[in-house]
């Protein structure tokens, strides 16, 4: 299996924390601007559409906070994906903790993640891949998205999960199954 | 749509969608793809998926940056540091600056403790070559130190032991006063003189107190009784 990280991406990106901690502000700028996007991406997949730049921000901001803790072992982007879905989780419980009967597991994905047909949506095929994303469960689509539409790797799937390569390898081809399934009926 | 039965090309296929495969492992899932059309149909769908366009986010990018916390001023460079097999450990630039800080004040305490030593030593020297100096000039003229008396009444001889503090050499040799009023009363003081300007009943004396304060005097002064006498004719009895 081959690491679908590229190779170069994890040496700039500590060149860039190397500089941002030699005091060159123009190193954080480019960090931001060159992950920043894909955050965005992922935090609108979990089903956080509205609340997207505020969640990006604050990953960053986090993720800054505790760079002595990053392990040059794993790519920037994928710690920071980590940092961005425990702030989500964070989020969905404070939010079932003010009582509004939230089940923790499965807010925001079936309800705000893929139903915001809307403004992902081009045309009626990407519709319909789209109500089979939707379709998944939360693990299944976490995995899915991660894989297919971020390209991350099992290993690194494993990571942001908090799960096992062997996990993440299930739960993709289970909604790759789910998937064709709802688009063939 | 089925499914190919090589798992193997399946796992690959969301890489070759995100080209992120080297030129020959591209040659090879390709070849397999336009053979297998399970595998051509599921990487139609993976690149659909991935052209699945999200809602745009508006990210001000300055607006983050200003919030990032800034790292420790004049902090030594993050450190990357190979540390075991299980993988690589980070040293925080606050870590190291916390030990650069701890081994300046160690460094610190190292100088101050050893100013300390160089200074008590050039005392002794000082203290003690004056010393020598002024014994080899003839004496410490009109140095005198009272010394306490305690009278050892136990011993029924009228022996006393003066308390004996440090002369100059750093010594506690005592030495015996000759003025009269001590010879009158024994070892009511004591004084530093020179030697040689004691008689000879003088240094006698001094001798004899010195070997009394040793507890081995050399003239025996308490007379010994026994405390339980045995005649022969009593042990036969």
């Amino acid at each position: 299996m081959i690491e679908a990280e590229p190779g170069d991406d994890t040496a700039l990106d500590r060149a860039l924390i190397e500089r941002w901690n030699a005091g060159d502000e123009q190193a954080a700028t480019a960090l931001v601007t060159r992950h920043a996007p894909a955050l965005a991406r992922y935090a609108v997949r979990l089903g956080m559409s509205d609340e997207a730049a505020e969640l990006v921000q604050d990953t960053f901001v986090r993720a800054f906070g505790a760079l002595g803790t990053f392990r040059s072992e794993s790519s920037l982007r994928t710690w920071l994906f980590t940092i961005q879905r425990r702030l989500v989780i964070d989020r969905r419980r404070a939010t079932a903790r003010r009582g509004q009967e939230l089940d923790i597991e499965e807010v925001g994905y079936a309800s705000t993640g893929y139903d915001a047909l809307d403004t992902i949506v081009a045309d009626e095929t990407s519709m319909r891949v789209t109500k089979a994303l939707a379709s998944l469960t939360r693990m299944q689509r976490e995995v899915f998205v991660l894989r297919v539409q971020e390209g991350r790797s099992y290993k690194e799937i494993a990571q942001i999960l908090d799960s096992s390569e062997g996990a993440a390898r299930v739960h993709y081809h289970n909604a790759m199954r789910a998937v064709k399934e709802f688009l063939d009926d | 749509m089925t499914d190919c039965m090589n798992a193997e090309m399946r796992d690959l296929l969301p890489d070759l969608a995100a080209e992120a495969l080297s030129t020959a492992e591209t040659s090879r899932v390709g070849a397999h793809v336009a053979g297998c059309s399970p595998c051509a149909d599921e990487l139609a769908l993976i690149r659909q998926v991935r052209g699945l366009r999200a809602p745009a986010v508006e990210i001000d990018v300055g607006a983050i940056v200003a919030k990032l916390p800034r790292p420790t001023p004049g902090a030594a460079p993050r450190v990357t540091a190979p540390h075991d097999d299980r993988g690589v450990v980070s040293l925080d630039a606050r870590r190291l600056a916390a030990t650069h800080a701890a081994v300046g004040r160690r460094s610190l305490a190292n100088r101050a403790r050893g100013a300390w030593r160089v200074a008590a030593a050039l005392g002794v020297i000082v203290a003690g070559g004056w010393s020598i100096m002024m014994v080899r000039s003839g004496g410490i003229p009109n140095m005198q130190m009272q010394a306490d008396s305690v009278p050892l009444t136990d011993l029924g001889a009228g022996v006393s032991v003066p308390n004996v503090t440090a002369n100059e050499d750093g010594g506690n040799t005592p030495i015996a006063d000759t003025s009269p009023n001590a010879q009158a009363t024994e070892g009511a003081a004591i004084s530093f003189g020179a030697m040689n300007d004691l008689t000879d009943e003088e240094l006698t004396r001094v001798l004899d107190r010195l070997e009394q304060w040793d507890g081995a005097t050399s003239v025996e002064t308490t007379t010994t009784r026994p405390i339980l006498l045995i005649t022969p004719g009593e042990a036969r009895q």
